[in-house]
């Protein structure tokens, strides 16, 4: 299926969750922050949520420094 | 009476300007190399109404980058920062905790603020705060990525919806970038501009 990834058109599997996505996508799962056709998806919730085709993630990864 | 700096700031802004800017309380999550210079940026600005949390106390270190002077050394940072701010403009009403935020304790600080900045230097924290605060207020500005003596725009503005996060969204202090003032300060000052701007729209 197709989805839009931080404003890119992107190929993943079927029925992938948002947790294996973000594992593949970036090194540092905990330090993500995940928007999902415009609603935050909680860490804790991220395992049990699927992705729909179509859908569009924004994942922002904080980096140190403040 | 309207003391000599809110005087002379009517000289920059408007009435109309100034009311919304007095009428908009700013939580600040963190008071480091950004909220720091966040906080007193926001205070010249005309902010009145700041809640600010931070669990840390000055150290010489900090001065580098940092709001702070050699004689608030081991102070704690909320403390100091209300001090330096109070000097700019004595009637701000500012409300500090000397605190660690932690998803835990989450619901006793920062609540029912229209602008949230989010400006702690640790990422798992700066994650967690972010997502915590989305949802929860009308708009997030974060700090990502401004360490180091060079490195991509730390101007940079990514907007989600309400989120706004500022800075190259790569530098950090975790892989041997060092936070040194010119790049901190610039991250600071264009979240501030993103807070004003967001306060005179309404």
């Amino acid at each position: 299926m197709t989805i839009t990834l931080n404003g890119q058109s992107r190929s993943v599997s079927d029925g992938l969750s948002l947790q294996a996505l973000i594992t593949q996508v970036t090194g540092h799962p905990e330090h993500v922050v995940a928007e999902v056709n415009g609603r935050i998806v909680e860490k804790t919730a991220w395992a049990s949520f699927a992705i729909d085709t179509g859908a569009t993630i924004e994942l922002v990864t904080f980096v140190g420094g403040g | 009476m309207p003391n000599p700096f809110t005087e002379a700031l009517s000289r920059y802004l408007t009435d109309t300007q100034l009311a919304k800017i007095r009428a908009t309380p700013i939580g600040i999550a963190g008071a480091g190399g950004l909220g720091s210079n966040v906080a007193m940026t926001l205070v010249r600005s005309g902010f009145v109404r700041f809640e600010i949390l931070d669990k840390d106390a000055v150290e010489a270190s900090n001065l580098n980058r940092q709001d702070y002077t050699l004689t608030d050394i081991g102070r704690p940072k909320v403390e100091a920062l209300k001090m330096r701010m109070l000097a700019v403009n004595p009637d701000a009403l500012i409300v500090t905790h000397q605190a660690e935020w932690t998803r835990a304790n989450a619901d006793a600080f920062l609540t029912g603020l229209p602008i949230l900045v989010e400006a702690f230097d640790q990422a798992e924290i700066k994650r967690e705060f972010t997502e915590w605060a989305i949802g929860r207020t009308r708009c997030v500005v974060s700090g990502n990525g401004m360490a180091g003596l060079t490195g991509g725009d730390p101007t940079t503005v990514r907007q989600i919806n309400n989120l706004y996060i500022v800075g190259d969204g790569t530098t950090s202090i975790h892989d041997g970038h060092p936070p040194l003032a010119p790049r901190v300060l610039q991250c600071a000052a264009k979240m501030a501009e993103i807070v004003l701007s967001r306060a005179l729209e309404k």
